[in-house]
């Protein structure tokens, strides 16, 4: 079936038919979970939160101004709940202190020496990027795996578009520092054996 | 400057390459839709967030009316407002039960209105809870 455009189906709930909330969801959730996980960093709670922001935007469909798109709109309840979700979840969140495997080891996994460095690129990049604050974090995934641009960020998190990019220098310094100390690291590990 | 330099010469999008991998877990949207039934319809969720505000404001009005025209009505020189007020009170006071209990009401007499009206307005609000959350239900 075509989709009809988002604000299509927002008027068809309004105007008081619930059914049509399910093409919001299935054209949005694969968008909306994936910011999740790579905020929150477990499929568990990814799944929790965007159960919840798909609540939350159905309640507050209304507030809905249609002066951004439905997605940024979305996008902002996403980020606002799970940035909520790993606050009161803090304490129990252990961060990881080092990276655990070096592209030899991937590379003993999967034999395609392209694929286990590309592998290995994936998971060390994805260690930094748990290694932030949430808000970093969430800025980060925004602007390179959403890619979004700064404007857009400023409308997801209420920040402004300079502290944005102020905040996004910031973690991707922390970020780079991340990966070449775990880089550093798994050299002399590897030198020593 | 030096942000939009870093900006220019991002090392990292070198790295990071933004392919939608995850995708929501099967039955996500039926999940999500049965949560949704649960909830009121928009529309329905307007008129009750305007009733919440309506009807408490209504009833505050009237109280705060009741406790003004009783300090008015026991004056013992009355200002035209006060007896136009005491107009309002007399129909007011007609309606109300304990007319026979206090027939002349003056000030300190007419505060005894104010706990009577306390209970009343404490006995209507319970019925209106007890009628939406049979409303709930049925729903």
């Amino acid at each position: 079936m075509d989709y009809k455009g988002d604000i299509y189906y927002i008027e068809q709930v309004l105007g008081g038919k619930v059914n049509a909330f399910t093409h919001l969801v299935d054209r949005h959730k694969d968008n909306v979970f994936n910011l999740a996980l790579r905020i929150s960093g477990n499929r568990e709670d990814a799944e929790e939160i965007a159960q919840d922001s798909f609540l939350k935007a159905y309640r507050s469909l209304e507030g809905f101004k249609m002066n951004s798109t439905f997605s940024t709109w979305l996008y902002r309840i996403v980020y606002n709940s799970s940035i909520s979700l790993i606050r009161k979840r803090r304490e129990k969140i252990l961060s990881i202190q080092e990276f655990p495997a070096d592209a030899a080891d991937f590379l003993s996994v999967i034999h395609d020496e392209d694929a286990a460095i590309e592998e290995y690129k994936r998971s060390l990049v994805a260690f930094a990027l748990q290694n932030l604050n949430e808000e970093d974090r969430a800025i980060i995934t925004l602007f390179y795996y959403e890619e979004m641009d700064t404007e857009k960020i400023s409308q997801v998190t209420g920040l402004s578009r300079q502290n944005v990019k102020v905040r996004l220098f910031r973690a991707r310094q922390k970020m780079s520092e991340i990966i070449v100390n775990a880089e550093k690291k798994n050299t002399v590990c590897h030198e020593d054996k | 400057m030096r942000i939009n330099e870093e900006m220019e010469m991002d090392h990292l999008r070198d790295l990071i390459t933004p392919q939608r991998v995850e995708k929501a877990s099967d039955g996500f949207t039926d999940r999500v839709m049965a949560s949704v039934r649960l909830e009121p319809l928009p529309s329905a969720r307007r008129k009750e967030r305007i009733r919440s505000i309506v009807v408490p404001a209504a009833f505050g009005l009237i109280f705060v009316s009741l406790i003004i025209i009783a300090l008015l009505t026991g004056s013992s020189e009355k200002s035209q407002m006060a007896v136009y007020i005491d107009k309002i009170s007399g129909v007011i006071s007609q309606l109300l039960p304990s007319r026979n209990i206090l027939p002349e009401a003056s000030i300190p007499r007419a505060l005894v209105y104010i706990p009577l009206g306390i209970l009343a307005l404490a006995l209507l609000d319970s019925a209106i809870i007890k009628l939406r959350r049979r409303k709930a239900v049925s729903r």
